[in-house]
């Protein structure tokens, strides 16, 4: 399955508290997903909270703004990406 | 022993009561089961039945193993059954629709569940094909769990069993596969625990491949080193009469009556049972059968040809004396005789049969053995054979073989002399010829034929001639040419009095009139026709003029009225599970979906499109990736260039008018990317083919993203206004022509030409879009003209539903205030009714309500609020 990096804006800044709502915020969305087959790997968030970038792995980049939409997240960019390894090109010598 | 044949089978067996459990309540299943040729599947399969006892109603029936089986030979099987309640629709020549609509009918009313048991799948014929994928896709809410058996190993990708198990298999919820494997050498050992024979050694040699052991235990103490030594060996211990009535047995398609397997040996009535102590072949009533394809092909194959030929021809006369009128079996038997005069007397007549049940593939095959035959024909008789196979090659998409064929047609009728049989030779080879994608040679053919036909009288020919040049000439957008024949063909079958002609060419001279001429004639004239084929009882033809309106629709982009006439071929299309007419009206929303804009509706059709078998014919998925990686492009997602690449390589041999939406897509890709040259080079060629035609939106939208991306100084003649607007750089009425046609891309395309304040609207546009690659070259143009308050980004279109609810949530109760059940919700949003279901108690659980009248209610007294944005 393709992997895309999902950019994001958060004008007001995102807000998952570590309680139990953070979880229902992110149980939600981990659900919503699998109605599009996309699983949400991880995300990189800004020191302001206002950007994300979030890795997603999915069939299309239509099943990535799907499952956003049934999420009631933004997409700014959808960009595909592959892994580049830096210690796969220095592996031999480390 | 038979016991032990289900060993480790139980996992399987537990499983189905499971299906039949859920199907009891409502939730029926479609269950593939597969495995390879004698690994057990029928064995598990009745086992099942047996166990069912009176729980279910249980319904078997089994496809012949035949190089061309009797169409629906299953469903025959079936309606013999007076449990199954269908036998007096289908022996009444009932459509074959008609048939499986009742039979879906039963499934859902019965009080009992039904186990349905279709053998041997990779047999089938087509219609049986269309009946599993018909049950497959609604068996959900039936009471029933539909079980179909298949060797997988013979069906690789080009069998077309595999389109149609892709095509179930995406139906996660309610299909299901199950493969049964070979034994296991501890089974096995089980299974030789009475016998000198050594289990490893039987393991071995057998694969664990249940038939094989079977039949190797019984053929005694030996260990015979093939299926067929081990069933020979079986055989040699009983009398010669007995193996006689087995060998009769063996030439049979399936099974063969007592009364017949007598007659054809002359044997004493004693020698059935002889036959039957060998074990070999078992009784079904009062016919015989092998209780394995492997044992009858062992059998056969080991009997002195000229045997062979015998017992054949005369199984035929036995049939011809009883009158049967069972065609394939007589073809059967008549082909194996190898004998000119019987193949030739039963062949052609089993070959139309098979096309009027919907069987092509069969058709092509009896057709194909006849005409091995062709010089015993006179002239006149094989031009009639040639092009009747000519149309069944054509119809399982053989079009290499159908143009070799109307070669060969209109190659005899010259021989002929005859002007008329000529002619009529120059219209196949015509037609099958744009179907080949050789237009240029069509075009050459039509005008031949009409050159010829011309001088004489007014004939059925002419008018027919007449009728596919115009046609021809309306696809390839010459209006001129098509309104011309179209005309006198209309006129012709008037004084010929032929309704159904007139009624064809005057469908033509509409479509063209819409697409190039004046689009309220057209409609006008298009719904002229289809009320003359509503007269003469022509659905099928209805059906076309709803699918040329759509079409033809949105190509002149009068959009809601074209969306309207879409979705009408569309229900038409799936009442009757015609797939072809189906993709291709849903493939045309996608693209109108696309150019208003409304892209998430374009995506989900596309993709609805691709989901259709993959058989259908290129025009479909043409258009519908066209419209998908058109959304890719203008969102800025990955993925663009691969998909239009496909559209483009898919469409190259077919007509300009399906791959010119798809190459400008392509071309504002490069011109986002900065890629110019390329552009310019990919539209080159076709600006110089829209050229040719006289349709305004092919000139106008080639000619304005050539001119766009800097390969076009002067704009071409006869462009559509909105486009030739553009070009001619009045930026303002462009834009309004565009938002009176409602292409809002387009209209910000236009405003982006002008001053700063029509600039920012353009951007707004763009933003509500989300068009981030022209709304970023539209802030950049801003900035260079120094405009100062550029608004920063897209405002988030997504808002939280006053109840909690997200986005999809509140879409599928939008849905059901309009009275929509859950399978339509479903159908409409392209997700499974369980996701549906999933999103229903979701809603209710928000909503803070018990039933669906509750939250609909609700949701009008709060006022809703409720739509997406």
């Amino acid at each position: 399955m393709p992997r895309y990096l999902v950019e994001r804006t958060f004008p007001d800044g995102l807000d998952i508290p570590q309680s139990s709502k953070g979880i229902e915020i992110v149980g939600g969305v981990v659900s919503n997903n699998l109605d599009e087959q996309v699983t949400w790997v991880h995300s990189f968030v800004s020191d302001d909270k206002r950007k994300t970038f979030c890795i997603y792995d999915g069939p299309t980049p239509e099943s990535i703004r799907r499952a956003a939409t049934a999420n009631g997240l933004p997409v700014d960019l959808i960009t595909q990406v592959s892994v580049l390894d830096p210690y796969f090109y220095l592996g031999g010598e480390a | 022993m038979d016991h032990l044949l289900l060993l480790e089978r139980d996992h399987l067996l537990d499983r189905l009561e499971r299906l039949l459990q859920a199907a009891s309540q409502g939730q029926g299943s479609l269950v593939l089961v597969s495995g390879e040729a004698g690994v057990g599947k029928t064995t598990m399969v009745r086992a099942f039945a047996g166990r069912v006892g009176d729980r279910a109603v249980v319904l078997i029936g089994a496809c012949d193993p035949l190089s061309t089986p009797r169409p629906l030979s299953p469903l025959l099987d079936i309606a013999a059954d007076p449990a199954s309640g269908i036998g007096d629709l289908l022996s009444s020549g009932a459509a074959n629709y008609d048939v499986f609509a009742d039979l879906l009918g039963r499934l859902r009313t019965a009080l009992r569940p039904t186990l349905l048991v279709v053998e041997d799948v990779h047999w089938a014929d087509e219609a049986t094909l269309d009946l599993l994928r018909y049950v497959g896709r609604r068996v959900a809410d039936t009471h029933a769990v539909v079980v179909a058996t298949y060797r997988h190993d013979e069906v690789t990708r080009t069998h077309p069993l595999f389109a149609v198990i892709g095509d179930l298999v995406r139906i996660r919820e309610s299909v299901h596969r199950m493969e049964i494997p070979p034994f296991t050498l501890d089974a096995v050992r089980r299974l030789a625990a009475d016998s000198p024979v050594d289990p490893e050694e039987l393991f071995e040699l057998t694969g664990g491949n249940a038939f094989f052991v079977t039949e190797v235990l019984a053929a005694g103490d030996d260990l015979p080193t093939s299926v067929q030594d081990a069933v020979l060996a079986r055989l040699a211990r009983i009398s010669h009469d007995a193996q006689q009535v087995v060998e009769a047995v063996s030439t049979a398609p399936r099974l063969l009556e007592v009364r017949h397997a007598l007659a054809l040996v002359d044997a004493a009535p004693n020698a059935v049972d002889g036959a039957l102590a060998a074990g070999v072949v078992h009784r079904a009533d009062d016919a015989l059968a092998f209780r394995h394809e492997l044992a009858r092909a062992a059998v056969e194959g080991a009997m002195a040809p000229g045997h062979r030929v015998e017992l054949h021809r005369r199984m035929v006369d036995i049939l011809v004396e009883e009158r049967s009128n069972d065609l394939a079996r007589l073809a059967h038997h008549a082909v194996r005789t190898g004998d000119p005069g019987l193949i030739l007397g039963y062949a052609p007549t089993a070959a139309a049969a098979a096309v009027s049940r919907g069987a092509p593939h069969q058709a092509v095959e009896f057709y194909a053995a006849a005409l091995a035959h062709a010089s015993q024909l006179d002239r006149s008789a094989e031009i009639t054979l040639r092009s009747e196979y000519q149309r069944a090659l054509s119809g399982i998409d053989d079009q290499r073989g159908s143009l070799d064929q109307a070669e060969e047609v209109l190659r005899l009728a010259e021989e002929t002399g005859d002007v008329e049989q000529i002619g009529r030779g120059l219209i196949t080879v015509a037609r099958a010829s744009w179907t080949f994608g050789d237009n240029e040679r069509s075009k050459r053919t039509m005008t031949a034929a009409i050159e010829l036909l011309d001088p004489l009288d007014d004939s059925a020919t002419l008018t027919a001639a007449l009728y596919l040049d115009g046609y021809l000439a309306m696809l390839n957008r010459r209006y001129q040419a098509a309104i011309a024949s179209s005309t006198r063909s209309v006129e012709m079958a008037t004084r010929i009095g032929s309704d159904v002609d007139v009624a064809r060419a005057t469908m033509t001279l509409g479509t063209a009139e819409l697409v190039m001429g004046d689009v309220e004639h057209g409609v006008a004239l298009v719904h002229e026709a289809m009320a003359m084929f509503e007269r003469l009882g022509e659905t099928t033809l209805v059906t076309s003029c709803y699918s040329l309106l759509g079409t033809g629709g949105g190509e002149a982009r009068i959009y809601d009225r074209a969306a309207g006439w879409l979705e009408e071929a569309i229900q038409r299309a799936r009442h009757t599970d015609s797939d072809y007419p189906m993709a291709y009206a849903t493939a045309w929303l996608a693209r109108i979906r696309c150019e208003q804009g409304r892209w998430d509706e374009a995506v989900a059709l596309a993709e609805a499109v691709a989901r259709v078998s993959p058989e259908v014919a290129k025009i479909s998925p043409v258009t519908a990736l066209g419209a998908l990686g058109r959304v890719r492009v203008r969102r800025g997602d990955p993925g663009a260039d691969e998909v239009l690449r496909r559209a483009v390589d898919l469409g190259r041999s077919g007509s300009l008018q399906h791959i010119w939406a798809p190459l400008c897509a392509l071309a504002e890709h490069y011109w986002f990317q900065g890629r110019l040259d390329e552009a310019v080079g990919l539209l080159e060629g076709p600006y110089h083919t829209a050229l040719q035609t006289d349709s305004p939106w092919a000139r106008g939208e080639l000619g304005f993203w050539l001119w766009w991306v800097g390969g076009l100084a002067v704009p071409p003649d006869g462009a559509a206004e909105p486009f030739a607007l553009h070009m001619s750089g009045d930026w303002e009425a462009a834009a309004l022509a565009w938002r009176a046609i409602g292409c809002p891309y387009e209209e910000a395309l236009a405003l982006a030409g002008g001053d700063d304040a029509a600039m920012l609207a353009a951007l707004d546009i763009l933003d509500r879009l989300q068009a981030r690659p022209a709304a970023l070259w539209v802030r950049s143009r801003l900035r260079h003209a120094g405009v100062d308050s550029i608004p920063r980004g897209p405002r988030q279109s997504t808002r939280t539903h006053p109840a909690g609810l997200t986005a999809r949530q509140a879409e599928v109760l939008a849905l059901m205030r309009e009275g929509l059940a859950n399978g339509d919700i479903a159908q409409r949003l392209f997700i499974s009714k369980k996701t549906v279901e999933h999103h229903v108690s979701a809603v209710l659980a928000k909503l803070g309500v018990a039933t669906r009248a509750e939250a609909i209610t609700l949701g009008r007294q709060d006022g809703g609020g409720v739509s997406p944005t």
